[in-house]
This record gives structure tokens, C-alpha cells and sequence, in this order.
């Protein structure tokens, strides 16, 4: 499996705030990664510099290419989505297909007009005259129809209601998605794309705290449920978070041991959500 | 397709209104206001009515008529029935006609009277061309100019600067793409409206030479230099360019600086440098430079009023101007590329 994307002690600050301090990470092709963190944390910080938009310090290396010098060339290969309405307002649907195919080597039209049938969106229209849901999907059309090997998603769900949140990704996984391709997605609606990842990357305060597959989620992190006496005991074996739940308290492990840990309580693996507070707050 | 032609595309998409349907509003205005005069003219034609005992000139039927001596009316009856035979007999073409508001009208021989107008007029007639020309010019700099100092302010401000930064192309290219469109394209676009509407005046001139009863081909044709003004108007659209290329360019970086109003961010610090250079040494190089550099500096607007010939009267400044712009356009990439979060 080739690496895509290199990165070793990345680094930016504004001032004397550090927003990414030495993070290092290889993403492999094929692979779609979540970069989940609190706001703040860099995330956006870090996608901007993978994609040349932001200058920053360290070694870094997008599919061969440097983003920091050779950011439009690299762009034929990477596409992104920054935020949910940031199609300008005055363009036509149709406008916009014409843009993407006079300025993009790897736009195909009739794709993106295909994926637009599956939509209520009309070719004529406005993007200000379309709903926020519709503007996303007409995006997602546009960036699904250009053939890249890196798409790079920041909050794309950003404001919409569940239902587009939902077949968003739907379409995303089974329109386009494929072992050539690599999807990077940050988000703050973590329980809805825990299904989707392959990779966890976890970011702190401008710091990667866990780089992890998501198979090995379930052998790294085990999640315990203890009641009664067993919380004193459980709390002594070093967990890395203990929260209160119905009649006891849960505590997260790393790297502990299942078979004994599951002598105090209920085992199980935990879920993103709880491992993201988790590592947070340790 | 071409991708430099898709950036220009683009342009003319976003701004359909100041680019497209100013130009062809304005003309639309020109040829009707040209049509309404021209109707004006016909209403306003004097009719000779002979009825009875009075004789009616007017416009129109009777409207406005007044009563005239008899004798007169003979005359001018003679007068219009023997036009064409009798050419020569100047005395008999000579009436004066007194309306009944006092107002004394002296008609002479007709023809030669209508030859000289058009005669006389000789030089204005082309002088027409380049009014409905300036016209077009002057318009489509201040579309110009507005475009310029918001087009890379309103990308920042709406955020579609990152839709825009997420195709491969460079910032050079976007920043070059604004600059031919609004150097080149707008001018260009203004020059071929202003051309349609001046084809319209060159055939209402020869309908109102015509209706006078001359031949247009001989009164009309000869005196209008189409295509020589033509010619020398495009020239000079371009060469007007070429001057307020450092104006543009500053209005390009104030767009691609500005945080909040890209014009006090263009026109402040130029206030600034004026103010500065006359408290620190009383002189106003700056200001003269910069006036030189306008689209309407004296001198251009002379040239466009007479469609005179283009002197390249100062070409040190010429290339000093150039050298200025460049390193402006190189400042608003680096803007584009390294600060372009409002």
C-alpha cells in the first residue's frame, strides 16, 4: 500500500500560539481517516497546510508533491470541500459545471449531471436559490465527479439536518469511495461517521494524541463497566477516563488486560465518542 | 475548453449586469433619444397650408399657425411650386414671414441653405462618433474600477475564495484573469456597443439628410470617418489601459488587503502620501503622477473628445507607471496566496 500523505513534525504558529506543534502522521491510500479534535485543536489548521492553503514548518508530502510549493499542482490530484456554503451565491448550477470542466483536467461532466439527476436540484438555478442541503449535495456532486486520489473534507455536514447528514455520507461511501482513494474528513458529529473511518487521528491543542486503525481500536481501548465495590478496584488499575453511567461508572482502558478487567464488570469496546472525551480529558 | 477562457467566463457570469446589460442599457438610451429627436424633427417641419384667405404655417396640421399678408403667401406659393425650375431667381426666394407672436422668420433659397448646414457641420459630424464613444469609455471605467477594487475583496468576504482556491488554478492566474477582464474584455465589450450605437447615428444622419431633401451619399457619407475613428477608438481604449495599469493594480492589492472597505483602503493612504508629501515638502509630485495615471487625465480626454491622434508624450513615465504595476501585482499574489482570511 503507497503512502499518500507524509507529514513529520508539522508545525505552525500564529504569534507565539502554537496551533500545530511537531505533529507527525502518514496516511496510506485507500484509507478513509477521520482528524477529530475540539475546536481549536489545529485540525483545520493542519488540512489547510496538506492542502497548501497555510505556510507552515516540517517535513510534508502530498502524493510526491510539496502543497507549500506546488499547490496547483498537486490540486489536480486533491479536492476539497472547506465548509457548507461556500459556493458563491450568483453562480448557476449550470455555470458551475462549465467552470469545473474548463478549468479541471480530471472534471467529468457527465458524472457530475448524473449525480445531479439523483438530486431535486435544476440546472438553472442559483446556488441562492437553493436550500443549504441542496448547496452541500451539489458540491458533493461537483467534487464526486473530478477523479482525485485525495478528497479532503472539512465540517462538511456542517449545518445540515440529519437526513442530508446521513445521505451524504451514504453517497460518499457508496458513489465514491474506493481502494485508490483517500478520504480525510474532519467533523464535530463524530457518532456519524465512526462507521465510516478506517483511521482515527485524535488532535489536541495542536498535538496528535492517538493515531490508530479503527481494527485496532478494539484491541487497544476496552471499555468496563463496574457497580458497587469493584469502581475502587477498577479505579486503581489506571484507567484513562471514568465516567458515571446508571448505577456505576465506566472506565476506559489502553492497552488493558480483557480477561481481567472482565472479572470486575461488563467489557466492551468503546465507542469513538467516548474514547474522543476520553482522551481529551486525560 | 480553454481554462483562460473559462476564467473570463467566469467574470462576465458574476458581474452580467455591470458588463453586459450596462452597455446595452446605455445604448439603448443613445438610439432612443436619437430616435425621439429624429421624430422631433419630422413633427417639427414646417407646414405650409393654404386655405382660404389664410395661410397656416405651423407644425404639423394648423397648430401654432399664424396669419400671414396674402401677398407673401403668393410669393411662397410661387416660391415652392417653382423650386426646382426657377433656381435662379434669388429675389423670389427671399420671404419673410411675421407670426402672430412677433416672432419674424426669414427664409431664403432652400437648398443652398441646407447644403451649407451640412457643410458647416462637416466637422462635427464625426465629432458625434466620438461623443457617443466617450460616452461608452467613460461608463465602462467606473464599472472598471468599482469591479477591480471588490473583486478580490467579495470572494474573501462570501468565502468562496476556498471553492475557488480548490481548483488548480494559480492565484497569478485568477489575479491576471480580473486584470485582462477588466483592462481588456470590459473596454472591448463597451468599444463594440458604442460601435452598433454609432452605425445608428452615421443612418439617422443620413435619414435626416435624406428627409432634407439631399442626397446622404454626397452630404453625409464623405464627411463621417467610420472606419478611420474606429480604428483610432480602439487604439485608444487600450492605450488608456496601458496608463491606469498602476492605477488598477493598486485597486487589486487595496481589494485583495482590504478587511473591511477596499475603497478607504485604496484611497486613504494615497490621501495620506499627498498630505504628507505637501506638510514635508510643499510639492505635489505625487499628486501629478497619479493624475497622469487616470483614465481621465486631461490629456486622454482631449484625445477622446477629438479622437486625436495617441502621443506618447512621456515614455519614461509610461514604463516608470509599468514597473510600478508589476510590483503591485506582484504584492497582490502574495496577498492572495498568504492573506487572503478577511
Amino acid at each position: 500500500m503507497s503512502t499518500v500523505i507524509k507529514a513529520k513534525g508539522l508545525s505552525k504558529a500564529y504569534g507565539k500560539s502554537k496551533v500545530l506543534d511537531g505533529v507527525d502522521f502518514n496516511i496510506e491510500a485507500g484509507r478513509i481517516v477521520g482528524l477529530i479534535g475540539p475546536n481549536g485543536a489545529g485540525k483545520t489548521t493542519a488540512l489547510r497546510c496538506l492542502l497548501g492553503l497555510s505556510s507552515c514548518d516540517g517535513e510534508l508530502n502530498v502524493l510526491g508533491l510539496d502543497p507549500r510549493k506546488q499547490r496547483t499542482e498537486l490540486l489536480k490530484q486533491v479536492c476539497f470541500i472547506a465548509d457548507t456554503a461556500i459556493l458563491p451565491q450568483w453562480l448557476k448550477v449550470s455555470q458551475a459545471i462549465e467552470f469545473l470542466e474548463g478549468v479541471h483536467p480530471n472534471f467529468n461532466v457527465d458524472k457530475a449531471r448524473e449525480f445531479l439527476t439523483k438530486t431535486n436540484i435544476e440546472q438553472h438555478k442559483k446556488v441562492s436559490q437553493l436550500s443549504k442541503g441542496m448547496i452541500t449535495q451539489l458540491h458533493l456532486a461537483l467534487v464526486m465527479a473530478i477523479d482525485v486520489k485525495v478528497l479532503v473534507l472539512d465540517e462538511p455536514t456542517l449545518g445540515l439536518d440529519i437526513l442530508y447528514r446521513k445521505q451524504f455520507y451514504t453517497t460518499l461511501l457508496n458513489d465514491y469511495f474506493d481502494e485508490e482513494r483517500t478520504i480525510i474528513i474532519t467533523t464535530h458529529q463524530v457518532e456519524e461517521v465512526e462507521g465510516l473511518l478506517t483511521d482515527l487521528l485524535f488532535i489536541k491543542n495542536g498535538r496528535l494524541i492517538l493515531e490508530a486503525e479503527m481494527e485496532n481500536i478494539e484491541s487497544q481501548f476496552v471499555e468496563l463497566e463496574v457497580r458497587g465495590e469493584s469502581v475502587e478496584q477498577a479505579r486503581s488499575l489506571g484507567p484513562i477516563s471514568e465516567r458515571s453511567v446508571l448505577g456505576g461508572s465506566a472506565f476506559i482502558f489502553e492497552n488493558g488486560d480483557q480477561e481481567s478487567l472482565s472479572e470486575l464488570g461488563k467489557v466492551r469496546t468503546p465507542s469513538i465518542v467516548d474514547l474522543f472525551v476520553a482522551k481529551m480529558q486525560a | 475548453m480553454n481554462s483562460n477562457v473559462t476564467l473570463v467566463k467566469r467574470e462576465f457570469w458574476e458581474h452580467r449586469g455591470a458588463f453586459l446589460i450596462m452597455p446595452a442599457v446605455l445604448s439603448g438610451v443613445i438610439v432612443l433619444s436619437m430616435i425621439v429627436g429624429l421624430v422631433l424633427f419630422n413633427y417639427a417641419k414646417i407646414n405650409v397650408d393654404f386655405s382660404g384667405d389664410n395661410l397656416s404655417i405651423g407644425f404639423e396640421e394648423h397648430d401654432q399657425g399664424g396669419s400671414l399678408d396674402r401677398d407673401i403667401e403668393k410669393k411662397i406659393l410661387i416660391d415652392r411650386r417653382g423650386e426646382r425650375q426657377t433656381s435662379k431667381k434669388s429675389e423670389e426666394r427671399h420671404i419673410v414671414i411675421q407670426f402672430d407672436d412677433g416672432e419674424v422668420v426669414e427664409l431664403s433659397d432652400s437648398e443652398p441653405q441646407v447644403e451649407s448646414f451640412f457643410e458647416k457641420n462637416k466637422e462635427s459630424l464625426d465629432s458625434g462618433l466620438h461623443g457617443i464613444h466617450l460616452a461608452f469609455v467613460v461608463t465602462s471605467w467606473f464599472v472598471v474600477m468599482v469591479y477591480l477594487l471588490n473583486t478580490l475583496y467579495a470572494d474573501r468576504k462570501d468565502r468562496s475564495i476556498l471553492f475557488w482556491k480548490s481548483m488548480p488554478i494559480s492565484e497569478a492566474r485568477v489575479v491576471a484573469s480580473k486584470l485582462v477582464v477588466g483592462l481588456v474584455a470590459v473596454p472591448l465589450v463597451a468599444t463594440v456597443a458604442s460601435w452598433v450605437v454609432q452605425l445608428v447615428y452615421a443612418a439617422m444622419a443620413m435619414i435626416v439628410a435624406s428627409q432634407m431633401d439631399q442626397n446622404p451619399w454626397q452630404v453625409i457619407a464623405p464627411n463621417l470617418h467610420i472606419l478611420s475613428s474606429f480604428v483610432s477608438q480602439l487604439g485608444l481604449v487600450l492605450y488608456i489601459s496601458l496608463w491606469a495599469l498602476p492605477l488598477c493594480a493598486w485597486l487589486l492589492v487595496a481589494s485583495a488587503y482590504a478587511k473591511r472597505s477596499p475603497f478607504l483602503t485604496a484611497v486613504l493612504p494615497v490621501i495620506g502620501i499627498l498630505i504628507l508629501e505637501k506638510l514635508l515638502f510643499g510639492s505635489s509630485y505625487f499628486g501629478d503622477w497619479l493624475g497622469t495615471h487616470t483614465p481621465f487625465n486631461e490629456g486622454m480626454m482631449d484625445t477622446l473628445v477629438t479622437n486625436g491622434a495617441i502621443h506618447v508624450t512621456d515614455s519614461m513615465n509610461m514604463v516608470f507607471g509599468l514597473l510600478v504595476a508589476s510590483g503591485l501585482l506582484v504584492a497582490t499574489v502574495w496577498l492572495r496566496n498568504n492573506r487572503f482570511e478577511i
